[in-house]
């Protein structure tokens, strides 16, 4: 894994981290570093890389491209090289060269302008976890309860967590989880039991088949889809 | 597997405020960072609270919590210029200081503040990241941002200048509102959605309710320190036993 940071006169504007076998540099918006300076091709090179090294190639121009102030067409990058484009300057790290090299994705960006836009929605960024993340199936047949599921009802605990009762007076959850599915007491003066015997306050890994009886419901809990209704 | 992370989380019940910090910097320079803020917080807020509920008139809350924070970033700055090994450090904030019937919100970095009211969760701070600046302006889509390798540069920090400005925003409370603070571990992992849903369905045991957020983060894979503080708005009208608080804390390294 290597890092590339952009600067500009000395301040660091981004970095870039070489996950991707191929990493384009120009000054068109396609590219994965995006230089903005008239001087820079619109896809000027790349970095291609091949097992822990990488290589930098000059893709446009007759005279190739300014690797610590020489010209060169194709060259492998060692730690610390400065690739110049315009008045930019990108530095390449090699982690595995440079056991001091911070990897910390939280850092610091310094030199942008900092004017709080009062009064425009706030932007949330998207999470990003992982989509391949396995949580198991599962659902509940309702044999008895009160409230909006009837008798009889399978409900299918696709949400993260699941609760069965009533807010502030008795109140069980269910949680999906990478494993398992866990059944936790929320609130409320009784226990939840499971095949007949009451829980602590720590979270139980269900088992198919269980019998959960809790804030005046009672339920059998499955892995798997529920059925679907004829 | 689970520790209390006392250096980046306060919630003070009596005095009525919550502080999550998350620093950052190496050789644990971040945690110390974090820590001085933290510590500031803890020790001089409740003297200037006093102060207010006795009947001072100035300055008013949000006027001394920037006021501990400037300290705060001064503490930081100075010992990183002390030590070599704390060269660079700093921490993001985030604090909600309640006062009769409003609670003032400052935060400086990504660490964030919602709110959840009526079962709807609402972010309440602007981060300052570059990431949410580049989605801002239209640069990169939302839905790139959620790959993005950049979406840790934070553009503000406690620690690394003598000035620091910090983004401060009132709120008039409402009984039954329930507040996040939150490190970026949490926002990074777990969707709005979700902790919509987790906060909404166990509203009624808060430490229950964050102890599944930051399992969640974790189930995701979560590889950031995860700090989280939860406060529930029981009634506005009594200031000193209206505030229910509980923190958890899961420090992964």
């Amino acid at each position: 894994m290597a890092k590339l940071v952009l600067s500009l006169n000395g301040t660091v504007i981004n970095q870039f981290f070489t996950d991707k076998p191929n990493l384009c540099i120009g000054q068109a918006a396609d590219n994965d570093i995006v230089i903005n300076d008239p001087l820079v091709g619109e896809h000027c090179a790349h970095i291609v890389g091949i097992g822990e090294d990488h290589i930098l190639e000059s893709l446009e121009g007759d005279y190739g491209i300014l690797v610590n102030g020489k010209a060169c067409f194709r060259q492998i990058l060692q730690h610390r090289d400065i690739i110049h484009l315009g008045a930019y300057h990108l530095r390449y790290l090699n982690s595995r060269v440079s056991s001091e090299l911070n990897m910390d994705r939280t850092m610091l960006i310094e030199a942008l302008p900092l004017e709080a836009q009062a009064g425009k929605a706030i932007t949330s960024l998207p999470s990003a976890r992982p989509n391949k993340m396995y949580f198991p199936e599962g659902y509940v047949q309702i044999q008895k309860g009160r409230g909006h599921h009837l008798p009889g009802e399978n409900v299918a605990l696709d949400r993260v967590v699941t609760t069965f009762g009533t807010p502030g007076e008795q109140l069980v959850v269910l949680t999906r989880r990478p494993q398992k599915i866990y059944l936790t007491h929320v609130e409320g003066p009784q226990m939840p039991r499971v095949n007949q015997k009451s829980i602590g306050r720590e979270p139980v890994a269900l088992q198919d088949g269980d019998l959960i009886e809790a804030a005046s419901h009672r339920l059998e809990f499955h892995l798997g889809r529920p059925p679907t209704k004829r | 597997m689970r520790a209390l992370n006392e250096d980046a989380v306060v919630v003070d019940v009596e005095y009525g405020f919550a502080v999550v910090a998350d620093g950052m910097g190496g050789h644990n320079a971040g945690e110390i960072a974090s820590r001085i803020a933290v510590d500031t917080l803890r020790e001089r807020l409740p003297i200037k609270i006093q102060q207010f509920r006795a009947g001072a008139r100035q300055p008013r809350p949000h006027q001394f919590a920037e006021q501990l924070i400037g300290e705060a970033n001064r503490a930081i700055y100075s010992t990183a210029a002390g030590h070599a090994n704390c060269k660079g450090m700093g921490t993001t904030i985030a604090l909600w200081l309640m006062h009769g019937e409003h609670a003032a919100l400052l935060h400086i970095g990504d660490s964030r503040i919602y709110r959840l009211r009526n079962g709807q969760l609402q972010q309440l701070t602007r981060d300052d990241s570059l990431l949410r600046d580049q989605v801002e302006s239209g640069l990169i889509s939302a839905n790139e941002a959620a790959t993005s390798h950049n979406r840790h540069f934070v553009t503000r920090a406690l620690g690394l200048e003598l000035q620091t400005a910090v983004h401060i925003h009132e709120e008039a409370l409402r009984a039954g509102d329930l507040y996040l603070l939150c490190s970026d571990g949490l926002t990074d992992m777990v969707e709005d959605s979700d902790i919509e849903l987790i906060l909404d369905q166990l509203k009624t045991n808060l430490e229950l309710a964050a102890q599944h957020l930051i399992q969640l983060a974790n189930d995701y894979g979560g590889a950031d320190n995860i700090s989280v503080a939860l406060v529930r708005v029981l009634d506005t009208a009594q200031e000193k036993s209206g505030l229910l608080g509980r923190l958890l804390s899961w420090l992964k390294r």
